[in-house]
């Protein structure tokens, strides 16, 4: 990569209190400028630098990245300034989250637990107790037993081939992936309202629009990068209108020039209200409507009920906000609309999100430049886990009720068409984690997630891994919570340790090249789930392995055959073509031979009866449509209007729970902090849990700054100190990101009321609800309701909470200390 | 005119649905999805009885109280557990009663949807507008309900009869 000379360099020293960077204004009519943001281990000489080509694989961005290497080691980063998503931005996650690689605690060697102790094994001993635990399985309860649970965190090759050997090979639905957890209900609704997967826009249209509807999108915590954008946007001389949906006071919502603090789980009460002001003041366009849509008769009679009153009560906010917010949307001319957790992992999450689609359908702001919805992902690689076919979906956005295209894959896989479960969908974690419960599956294989802090109702959880009728297998890089719970643990290599692509959420697939080896025995998830397959003797029909390919390279241009003619064709890709360049979005063919920076720019959607991913589903109860419901809608290439009626969240406050627990994110980490807990900058400026209450809720409780509180639920509690922010009245905000690996190791037994013995809870998740949306099957996390009590005074120590972000204090609270770089030493 | 029984008739079928789902949902608790549709759609079922009942009583027509249909459902549940095939209940370890409890309710709901039929029959030979809108998105309420079982019972079946 040559360095644009007349590139504004970020050379703001300290990128934890600055975490957007430097800003580069632009107008709507100017392309983003280029800024190269870097970061090198102290001492090291940037001539001293080998740099391997990637991307960042710590939000869904996926901003271009070189990985700096010397003597074998990763040591530095810095962005690739030709690269479309990023023009040479990081985020701080980005900056300083490589080092983690080089974390002193990777795993190196198998483990396999002996005499209820997991104690280091070589690879033959543990693959030989994995495969013969798996035939154990299959012998006695058959395919049905199996279960696997990957991950939104590994390359395209892992997943391909992960999705052949169970759907082909073990012949189970169950395999789904920790996507269930982030972006499910964006599948979800994309394939309800437009037929397929697959985000319509380009990351340019925040260039271009005119106005940003934000719906439950922390954009500057979650997606650093993308917020970087859109400041250089609000920084220039047309600076684009901003409706946030949030009940923090985010910093997009203090952006925002309209702020809707709702009520947690009212978004489709919200939506559906805005979109009866828009039909109300007429502000659709009727053509594009006409021509495009169908479903707008229904829509209209299920809005009718939600006037802007009516919500106002259901969601807390005033007639006139709903009104303002309806009237920006009403009036633009160039909209992009985005949703993330705040509606995916809430009450009536696809329902809400299909809303949000329906807003961008009537007004016609889709398949043009700067016009677009994005149904956001959160992780780097979700979108290849449903692209391939290693969660709930059929490899290439097929159809499992559609038997064209499940012959299609038996013949591509060369198995009998019955081999492929397709008598119903793919089972989702939640129904799995039942069947484990109940004992009906046996034998489950995590890969590189956390599911003993990321699943909901941990005491549950933890309980249900440590059956003892259960086998489990976990793959990961680190000890996690997870593993320490498993009979097996696989150490994996990764990013940067090993060759793949992937896929961002505007469709651009980057090539990220092996740029150092990975440590002690690790290997890539591809070679272990190659081995096993092999070890199984998994055939094809002819008796020939099943699994044809042995190189990451071989396994790209397998899945490329499997996508041809489908929507994420990726037959035009190849390693030769994605090396060096700027990524290139699918999809990519003859056709399109340089790539699709829009899809639908023809309006015309996947909704045909033979070529759509799936038949889609009623909204409020999650019933399966069956082809001849799906053809009599006679949508046939129009987009779909989904309606629904809003119904009450399931665990409402009472007395005794009166508050609204909601979990969420920090700019600084990811996930359970397996990777950013270990970087040295970003663990520091978020290094334990918080409270967030708000000032008149901590007034009635006795609240101060700093002080400890626990949190409880009917499932569970935690404890942590409190900060006193601008959340909303009523609700209690906690980052999900704290487990237990790094207070006394991987030890996850801590339950109930365990406080004063030396752990005390501290993950979200031991507060949440087993619940999930009916159609995306996305687990509520965002919703529970909680008691506040304060259990110790802080004695004047504020809580440890970035003060840079939306866990910033409260406008009246003491001012503290702007969180910088090495700032836990003023704790 | 015997539009008056074909109310009663679907007042008595919502009023099993409603008790068949309430029950459904305190069989089997530990379903979490089952545990709170089936209370939802038991709310919306005993809502489009209410407005029925509202309905009727503007139209004049007199509609029978109706013994308590969760008694009746209890004794029905019961006898249909008996009664079940064995395949369905107990073998091997596996609990199957959830797919004969969601089976019994999804012919409650096929029940109550061919009643809600029949009074939409009745009200299109009447040229009754408001009752046809009634009847119709009750019909339609209810088959949702009915697919929503059908769903489940097509997703639940292999795992409970087959993992064994």
């Amino acid at each position: 990569v040559i360095l644009d000379e007349g590139a504004a360099r970020a050379d703001v020293p300290d990128r934890i209190a600055n975490i957007w960077g430097a800003r580069t204004p632009h107008a709507t009519d100017e392309p983003w400028p280029v800024r190269v943001d870097q970061h090198l281990a102290d001492g090291v000489p940037e001539d001293a630098v080998a740099w391997s080509p990637s991307a960042c694989v710590l939000c869904s961005n996926g901003c271009g990245i070189d990985i700096g290497v010397r003597d074998g080691r990763i040591v530095g980063v810095r962005g690739r300034a030709d690269d479309r998503v990023s023009r040479g931005r990081l985020g701080p996650k980005g900056l300083f989250g490589w080092q983690a690689n080089g974390s002193p605690d990777r795993l190196t060697t198998p483990l396999v637990r002996r005499a209820g102790r997991l104690e280091a094994a070589t690879w033959d001993e543990a693959m030989d107790l994995v495969v013969e635990r798996t035939r154990r399985v299959l012998g006695e309860q058959g395919p049905l037993g199996m279960g696997f649970y990957g991950s939104g965190q590994l390359f395209l090759e892992d997943y391909y081939t992960l999705a052949v050997l169970v759907r082909a090979g073990i012949g189970t639905p169950h395999l789904d992936a920790n996507t269930r957890l982030c972006t499910a209900t964006s599948d979800a609704a994309l394939k309800e309202s437009f037929g397929a997967d697959g985000d319509p826009g380009s990351l340019t249209d925040f260039d271009l629009c005119d106005t940003i509807f934000a719906v439950g999108h922390n954009i500057a915590e979650t997606h650093t990068v993308l917020w970087a954008r859109i400041l250089d946007r609000l920084a220039g001389p047309d600076p684009p209108a901003i409706i946030a949906v949030d009940p923090r006071l985010t910093v997009v919502a203090g952006a925002a020039d309209v702020h809707l603090s709702i009520r947690p789980g009212t978004n489709l009460t919200l939506l559906n209200a805005i979109q009866h002001e828009l039909i109300e003041q007429d502000w659709i366009d009727h053509e594009f409507v006409a021509a495009h849509t169908v479903g707008f008769a229904r829509l209209a009679e299920t809005v009718a009920a939600y006037s802007p009153e009516r919500a106002s009560e259901v969601c807390g906010i005033s007639a006139e906000a709903i009104r303002q917010a309806a009237a920006l949307i009403g009036r633009s001319e160039r909209l992009v609309s985005t949703c993330l957790q705040g509606v995916y992992q809430s009450h009536q999450a696809t329902a809400s999100a299909c809303q949000v689609n329906n807003i961008t359908l009537l007004r016609g702001m889709i398949g043009k430049p700067g016009c677009s919805v994005f149904q956001m992902n959160g992780q780097p690689t979700a979108q290849n886990t449903r692209e391939t076919g290693a969660d709930g979906d059929l490899t290439a956005m097929r159809n499992w009720q559609n038997p064209v295209h499940v012959a299609e894959l038996a013949r591509l896989w060369n198995v009998d068409a019955v081999q492929i479960p397709s008598w119903g969908p793919s089972t989702h974690v939640m129904q799995m984690v039942r069947y484990l419960e109940q004992g009906s599956i046996r034998f489950f294989w995590i890969t590189g997630t956390n599911a003993a802090v990321s699943l909901p109702e941990l005491h549950r959880i933890r309980s249900i891994l440590a059956r003892d009728d259960l086998f489990v297998v976990v793959t990961d890089p680190f000890l996690t919570e997870t593993g320490a719970l498993a009979d097996v643990v696989l150490p994996a290599a990764i990013w940067g340790e090993k060759t793949g692509t992937f896929t961002n959420h505007d469709r651009t697939v980057h090539l990220s090249e092996k740029a150092v080896a990975p440590p002690g025995q690790a290997r890539s998830d591809l070679e272990i789930f190659l081995d096993y397959a092999r070890r199984l003797g998994l055939q094809d029909r002819d008796g020939a392995p099943l699994i044809k390919w042995s190189s990451p390279e071989e396994c790209f241009d397998a899945f490329k055959e499997a996508t041809r003619g489908r929507p994420c064709d990726y037959s035009g890709l190849s390693y030769g073509k994605l090396r060096g360049g700027s990524g290139i979005q699918w999809p990519c063919n003859d056709a399109h031979p340089d790539g699709t920076e829009r899809l639908y720019a023809d309006h015309h959607f996947h909704t045909d009866t033979e070529d759509t991913e799936d038949f889609g589903h009623d909204l409020l109860t999650g019933a399966a449509f069956e082809r001849k419901e799906h053809a009599a809608a006679g949508a046939a290439g129009r987009a779909m209007l989904r309606a629904a009626e809003a119904t009450p969240p399931h665990d409402p406050p009472s007395d005794e729970f009166p508050l609204t627990f909601t979990s969420g994110r920090t700019a600084y980490h990811f996930h359970t902090r397996t990777k950013t807990g270990r970087a040295a900058q970003l663990q520091a400026a978020a290094p334990e849990p918080w409270v967030e209450v708000s000032p008149a809720d901590a007034a009635a409780l006795g609240i101060a700054e700093g002080d400890v509180v626990r949190v409880r639920s009917a499932r569970g509690q935690l404890q942590a100190r409190a900060r006193v922010s601008d959340i909303r009245e009523g609700v209690v905000f906690a980052p999900f990101h704290y487990g237990y690996w790094d207070r006394g190791g991987a030890d996850p037994s801590i339950d109930g009321d365990s406080d004063g013995d030396g752990g005390v809870p501290t993950a979200a998740n031991e507060l949440t609800l087993t619940d999930w949306d009916p159609v995306s099957k996305q687990p509520v996390v965002k919703l529970a309701a909680v008691e506040v009590t304060k259990v110790a005074s802080g004695d004047g120590r504020p809580s440890p909470a970035p003060t840079t972000t939306a866990s910033a204090p409260a406008d009246g609270q003491p001012r503290l200390e702007r969180t910088v770089s090495g700032s836990e030493t003023r704790r | 005119m015997k539009v008056d029984q074909a109310i009663d008739d679907v007042l008595l079928a919502e009023e099993v649905l409603a008790a068949r789902l309430m029950s459904l949902a305190e069989e089997h608790a530990s379903e979490h999805d089952v545990l709170f549709m089936s209370r939802t759609l038991a709310q919306a079922s005993i809502g489009r009885s209410e407005s029925l009942r509202a309905a009727a009583a503007s139209y004049g027509f007199t509609v029978e109280p109706h013994p308590s249909s969760t008694e009746v459902v209890g004794a029905a549940v019961g006898a249909a557990r008996r009664g079940a095939p064995s395949t369905l209940t107990g073998s091997g370890g596996v609990d199957a009663s959830l797919l004969v409890d969601l089976r019994q309710t999804y012919l409650a709901a096929q029940e109550a949807g061919i009643d809600w039929v029949i009074l939409l029959q009745s009200a299109k030979a009447s040229r009754d507008g408001a009752l046809i809108d009634l009847s119709t998105r009750g019909h339609e309420e209810v088959e949702r309900c009915g697919a929503w079982l059908r769903t489940h019972v097509k997703t639940a079946a292999p795992q409970l009869l087959v993992a064994g």
